[in-house]
């Protein structure tokens, strides 16, 4: 009895540690390392079939797949070719108007989603990379299409990260056509996020890009989120309901890109004024 | 006397781990909120079965493992799986001479009551509250619980855990 309730302190106190201030990381750390062989066990059936898929592929697959591979290397450099004269195009412009802007020439690293079921009504997932690569809490994770999440938890040698259409997550968003600013919650189901802040008369429209606006500093700025699908414009309410459908693949992606944001743009910021100057002598 | 009594601890040990890998194992898409209280079902058998020996300590220090591979709140599973093992450690005399439909309806109050505290947790710390399909796990442990009484028990006599 008296240790029921020497045990049932410890745990509460526990929570209250782990809830918000993180300070039991170091216990966190160390018995996720421990239990880091269950973890691979639990990922080894999905582990084992992508290697007999690869190992067993057959010659004209491989050959398939690597032509299909080519034209799509081919139609991603030609796309970047231009990118790059946009972008070049895009710094003259705001140097011009003397404002910066961050290029992006970022770091990042791929990680491989690990089989392990978390909690079923939470929209979290683990990932096979951990501390030990430098990711952070808060790191963002985007798959090839869009922003997935960010990390909620980082252990030695794997992290957890929540998604964006979790209850209980928010990202700060523009409309990629007139930059309105607003927040996409996270609903609980896999395919929708929803906008609570659209006044009934704002200018949107279904199909419209919803972007990171990069507000908050967690997620960099202009990678896709989703598309709005669905408004509904109630007179009798004060914001219209405005659903979103996630731009990336959040239940079917296996291989994440984790983001390292670069800092405040400060080396950018010399070649405006320098220009300005240029420009006064 | 005491050599007797440690026997068996390496199966026990290896129980505990075989549970916590089918409690984050993937199961089928949509399966996974219907997945039975492995652990919880494995602890309330060694607690009845073996309660010299397997106790609230070990119930929380399970739960912690728990907690830590399914991501929850740092000694939410470990409260309620050590509150269980309280249970089932005091009851365990009545238990065990009740007949089988009487102790698998017990079984089924023990797993309810963890999932009332992880309840309880979840809704103290804000999150998101499934309906009633959140009690599902309980009934699917209960359905299992004859099979896992019937292997743990003839591992039990075969290694003669006591």
């Amino acid at each position: 009895m008296l240790r029921l309730f020497f045990l049932g302190a410890l745990s509460i106190a526990f929570m209250v540690f782990d809830h918000r201030q993180n300070q039991v990381s170091w216990l966190h750390d160390g018995f996720s390392a421990l239990l880091h062989p269950i973890r691979l066990i639990a990922n080894f059936p999905n582990s084992a079939s992508s290697w007999f898929r690869e190992s067993f592929a057959s010659r004209r697959d491989l050959q398939q797949e690597n032509a299909s591979l080519l034209t799509q290397h081919l139609v991603l450099k030609t796309q970047l070719q231009k990118m790059e004269s946009l972008e070049a195009e895009n710094l003259r412009l705001r140097s011009l108007l003397g404002s910066s802007f961050n290029v992006s020439n970022q770091r990042m690293l791929i990680a491989e989603l690990m089989t392990v079921d978390l909690d079923p009504f939470r929209h979290q997932i683990t990932i096979n990379k951990g501390a030990n690569h430098d990711l952070y809490v808060g790191q963002p994770l985007v798959d090839s299409e869009g922003i997935m999440g960010q990390l909620v938890r980082v252990s030695p040698y794997s992290s957890t990260a929540m998604l964006i259409t979790d209850p209980g997550h928010a990202i700060p968003v523009e409309i990629n056509r007139n930059g309105l600013r607003t927040i996409a919650l996270g609903t609980g189901a896999s395919s929708e996020l929803h906008l609570p802040y659209i006044a009934n008369n704002a200018d949107i429209k279904v199909g419209d890009l919803i972007t990171t606006s990069g507000l908050g500093g967690r997620f960099p700025q202009g990678f896709p989120v989703g598309e709005i699908v669905r408004i509904d414009q109630n007179p009798g309410k004060n914001f219209a309901q405005v659903i979103v459908q996630p731009r990336a693949l959040l239940d079917r992606s296996r291989v994440v890109l984790m983001l390292w944001p670069s800092p405040a743009p400060e080396e950018i910021d010399k070649t405006p004024d320098e220009d300005v100057q240029a420009t006064e002598k | 006397m005491i050599r007797a009594r440690r026997q068996g601890g390496s199966f026990i040990l290896f129980s505990f781990a075989l549970s916590l890998l089918l409690s984050v194992i993937a199961l089928p898409e949509g399966f996974s909120q219907y997945r039975p209280d492995m652990t919880g079902l494995v602890l309330i058998y060694w607690c009845l079965f073996i309660p010299e020996r397997i106790s609230v300590g070990t119930g929380w220090l399970v739960g912690l493992c728990l907690d830590i591979l399914k991501n929850t709140l740092l000694g939410q599973h470990a409260l309620g799986l050590a509150i269980m093992a309280f249970f089932a450690n005091t009851l365990h005399r009545q238990i065990r001479v009740y007949p089988f439909w009487q102790q698998a309806g017990s079984v089924l109050i023990f797993l309810l009551v963890h999932q009332l505290i992880s309840l309880w947790v979840n809704s103290l710390t804000g999150q998101h509250i499934a309906g009633w399909p959140y009690w599902i796990p309980s009934l699917a442990g209960i359905a299992l619980w004859p099979f896992l009484y019937a292997i743990l028990h003839t591992m039990q006599r075969f290694f003669s855990i006591k």
